[in-house]
């Protein structure tokens, strides 16, 4: 099951990146994260190619997805994942830059399920994987300061 | 060729020359040193003047056939020795240099001194011919210059096998390229022959020629069809009924058709290539221009009916079209001034129509005719009276119609009648005649034949604009009974006076009858030009609220766009602001994270500083953004019911009263039409501020309450908290306007400019009363109904 934990983030800002990692770093769980840098990497993740040829194999447990990214964006990439039947199955929380975002993405109905405000808070973060019934495959011990 | 024989030449030339300078200095080389042998060798006879020694010496020299001659001086320069023996002292010369050799004309010649020691004994003399080089020199050349004549021979042979292989036809393919090229003949082929390689060059070329061909030709049909599909396009546009023009970027017309040029009434030839607006003056100033104008500068199409006035005054109406075309703009007019006549025309009859009607319906005995006396109209009365149809009379001439009854000699009435209506007709006033006697034709199916009838008549003028008669009304009372009565009475009573009496005043009120009808008649003419010229002044007012309409939908699409642009700004401002915002806050909770414990109490307090400020200025764009959204968001009215929402958004601030006494005094609240999400804002603003202001109450109580007010309904929330100072009441709805500060009651200072925006796009009004520490209270208005006009 080792390769499930991974979490797959498609971030385009170092500093969001940094952010976020720190955020999860605090909880163990940085060691199993892969970034990206937009959505062409990204899926080139997923599907095994260019770069990334030579991956371990198997899905990353999560992705998450930042909306605005260059080349290919966040919403193409969803669309992509979700209409692929070996990628369908991943579970995707997109990355907003506010609350009201939150209202854009929504209308797009392509099968998102989660979102986390920018930056990741961590709490927050277990909230949107809770919600996916993810928890289990990502986290492999409790927070310190769980609710 | 030549190259080859130049180089070869020259090689040969090259290979001669070192050899025979190698040669030479051999020889050279060899004759010094039997010099030096001898010389050498000679020491002893030179020592001791032994010129016997020295000659067999200088004998051995016959060893080497080319040494022609040889001699041995002493230290004085006499010859003390010869070789050969034979050879005569001029042979040799006078006195011997010390020491050198040199080629002369046909012999080398070396001087070589005997030493002994540094005793200089005397000097060696050699001579030799040069036969051997001149020899190995004839022999060289002549080899070279057969084996250059070998490969010349060799060479043209093979020179002109390649002419007939190769460089012929490959000359002649040039050749072939050459003249398609000039003829841009393509139908021209290389002729194949030669070799493989060059024959397959040839071949390749005419596959390309093919293609060339076929390309050439295919593109000769598509120009052909092309040039075919622009006629009949021009052609079309030539023969339409319609008018067709083209008017360029530049405004310059560029294509007119028939049609058109009849339209305008100008020729291509005077329009084409020059400026639409030189062509037509003041044009610029109409409202087709303005189209055009559209169309061309914002590629618009659009479509009008357009009165067009010609220089002399006469006038058309045109139905354009007016669209965007890649040369510029396309006008197809109709002229549609016949119909729209023809509409006028319709119109003005519809109008005589119903005055026909009402004409006909009128009370009253009488028949309207023609100066020419023909029948024009005729009322129903009189119709009855003559027992006539007016189908049958209308348009036929009067005494036609209604002639004297021929079975009555006396009979007068044509030619009294005809007397009154000319003297109508001469004066141009009424004429009132004498009780007559006019009997009317009975129609056949009441058995034919004529009636008595006793008529009244006056004869009045309708005047047209210009004074001249337009039409006379002739009117009659029918008098038949009252005269038979008369006659009938008069038989038993003889009085004549009476009778007449009688007459006089039924004549005059005849005359009075017919005065009053003409003036009625004046009056209608007025009412109906009055008409007329409403109908025209509409037409304008029409056009005008057209135009109007026009502008206003310009307008409003540009607001549109506007809007759109806005939105998208502050959507894109928000978001972009966003990004850095988190990073500080982010990364100042990092420092935060990372400097635990590190830092001191001040280092902390700056760091919180920090993180406040940035999400302080989150807080901003946020509301910012609502603000802005506020002012554009479409509204959207539906009865809402007030109660239901104030709950609603007190519930909402259940957790900011949690642990507080707060009492709420909600009145009773109507039904309102207004957009339910902007209410909801409104009450969520006024209330969290009453909230928020009285936090520093032991007991809080808030009232919200409406006063029903004409035409609209007055809404208040009160409180007992901080309150403000009244002399800064008018800065409370601003934006960004705050009477406290910050340390004291936090906030941005936008909901109230908010509630203001929304309210005022509701139709109503917001104000405020307030006193320091004892309150506020906060008022707005709704008007009773919304207008469908956002």
């Amino acid at each position: 099951m080792n390769g499930f934990k991974r979490i797959l983030l498609m971030e385009d800002n170092p500093k969001d990146v940094e952010l976020t990692l720190a955020a999860l770093d605090e909880h163990n769980l940085a060691n199993e994260v892969v970034v990206v840098r937009d959505g062409a990497e990204g899926l080139d993740y997923l599907y095994m190619r260019g770069q990334f040829q030579m991956r371990a194999s198997g899905n990353p447990a999560v992705i998450l997805l930042d909306l605005k990214m260059p080349k290919v964006d966040g919403l193409e990439v969803l669309r992509q994942v979700k209409s692929d039947s070996g990628l369908k199955t991943i579970p995707v929380v997109m990355l907003t830059s506010s609350r009201e975002e939150k209202d854009l993405v929504l209308s797009y109905s392509l099968g998102v399920n989660a979102y986390v405000v920018k930056p990741v808070d961590f709490q927050e973060f277990l909230n949107a994987v809770k919600e996916l019934g993810i928890f289990w495959a990502i986290i492999n011990e409790p927070p310190k300061d769980s609710a | 060729m030549g190259t080859s024989l130049a180089v070869l030449v020259l090689t040969c030339v090259a290979f001669l020359t070192t050899d025979y300078i190698v040669n030479g200095k051999n020889l050279s080389q060899t004759l010094i040193t039997r010099a030096g042998i001898i010389a050498a060798n000679s020491t002893a006879p030179l020592a001791t003047h032994n010129g016997e020694d020295a000659a067999i010496i200088l004998s051995s020299l016959r060893l080497d056939p080319h040494i022609v001659a040889a001699c041995m001086y002493d230290s004085d320069g006499r010859i003390i020795a010869k070789y050969p023996l034979s050879a005569p002292n001029e042979v040799f010369p006078g006195s011997p240099e010390r020491q050198g050799h040199r080629f002369e004309k046909s012999h080398f010649i070396v001087f070589e001194p005997i030493l002994q020691g540094n005793r200089w004994l005397g000097t060696v003399f050699l001579k030799s011919d040069l036969t051997e080089l001149n020899d190995r020199f004839q022999l060289y050349s002549i080899i070279l210059i057969m084996i250059v004549v070998a490969s010349l021979a060799v060479s043209y042979g093979l020179s002109v096998r390649f002419q007939k292989d190769i460089s012929g036809p490959i000359r002649d393919l040039a050749e072939t390229a050459r003249s398609i090229a000039i003829q841009n003949d393509y139908t021209l082929r290389a002729r194949i022959r030669g070799t493989e390689e060059v024959g397959l060059l040839a071949d390749s070329f005419n596959n390309m020629l093919d293609q060339i061909q076929h390309r050439d030709s295919s593109l000769q049909k598509i120009n052909e069809a092309l040039q075919k599909a622009e006629e009949r396009f021009k052609s079309t546009l030539d023969h339409m009924l319609e008018g067709c023009q083209i008017i360029g970027f530049d405004w310059r017309y560029i294509y007119i058709n028939e049609a058109a040029q009849k339209q305008n009434r100008r020729s291509k030839e005077e329009l084409l290539g020059n400026r639409y607006m030189d062509m037509w003056p003041g044009i610029e100033a109409t409202t087709v221009f303005g189209i055009l104008k559209r169309c061309m500068e914002e590629r618009i199409p659009d479509h009008m009916e357009n009165e067009f006035t010609f220089p002399d005054g006469a006038a058309g109406w045109y139905d354009l079209s007016i669209q965007p075309v890649p040369e510029g703009v396309f006008i197809l007019s109709e002229d549609i001034t016949k119909r729209k006549h023809l509409e006028d025309e319709r119109v003005e009859l519809q109008k005589r129509l119903q005055f026909q009607t009402l004409f006909e319906s009128v009370p009253g005995l009488f028949l309207v005719l023609k100066p020419d006396l023909s029948i024009v109209g005729a009322s129903d009365a009189y119709l009855n009276a003559t027992k006539t149809k007016r189908e049958e009379i209308a348009g036929r001439g009067l005494f036609e119609v209604f002639p004297d009854n021929p079975n009555d000699p006396t009979a007068d009435g044509v030619s009294n009648l005809r007397s009154s209506l000319e003297r109508v007709l001469k004066n141009r006033v009424a004429d009132t005649m004498a009780l007559q006697k006019y009997d009317i034709r009975r129609p056949e199916s009441e058995g034919g034949g004529f009636e008595e009838r006793y008529w009244s008549p006056v004869n009045s003028p309708v005047l047209g604009a210009e004074g001249e008669i337009e039409y006379i009304i002739h009117r009659v009372e029918d008098v038949t009974e009252f005269v038979r009565q008369k006659q009938s009475k008069a038989a038993k009573e003889n009085d004549p006076s009476g009778l007449q009496a009688k007459m006089e005043k039924m004549e005059a009120e005849i005359f009075s009858r017919s005065q009053e009808l003409q003036e009625m008649n004046g009056k209608l003419h007025a009412a109906n030009d009055e008409l007329v010229k409403r109908n025209i002044e509409n037409q304008e007012s029409e056009q005008r609220i057209q135009n109007l309409n026009a502008d206003l939908t310009l307008r409003a699409s540009q607001l549109e766009v506007v809007n759109k642009e806005l939105e998208a700004f502050s959507y894109s401002v928000s978001h972009d602001l966003r990004a850095p915002l988190r990073h500080i806050d982010g990364f100042a909770d990092l420092l935060r994270k990372h400097t635990a414990g590190k830092l001191d109490e001040k280092g902390q307090r700056f760091l919180t500083t920090i993180s406040d400020s940035a999400k302080q200025m989150g807080v901003l764009i946020d509301e910012l953004l609502v603000f802005s959204r506020m002012g554009r968001t479409e509204m959207r009215a539906a009865k809402i019911d007030l109660g239901r929402l104030v709950k609603e958004s007190i519930d909402a601030l259940s957790e900011d009263t949690l642990g507080r006494d707060v009492r709420w005094n909600i009145g009773a609240l109507p039904h309102v039409e207004a957009d339910e999400a902007m209410l909801r804002l409104v009450f969520q603003n006024l209330l969290g501020n009453a909230v928020k202001y009285t936090r520093n109450c032991k007991k809080t109580e808030i009232e919200i309450g409406c006063t029903a007010k004409a035409n609209e309904h007055e809404f208040f929330v009160r409180d007992n908290g901080a309150g403000f100072d009244m002399q800064y009441a008018d800065k409370l709805f601003g934006v960004f306007q705050r009477l406290h500060r910050s340390d004291e009651f936090e906030g941005t200072g936008i909901g109230l400019a908010n509630v203001r925006r929304i309210i005022q796009r509701h139709g109503g009004r917001t104000w405020a009363e307030g006193k320091i520490n004892e309150g506020a209270v906060f008022y707005f208005s709704l008007p009773e109904h919304q207008h469908d006009d956002d």
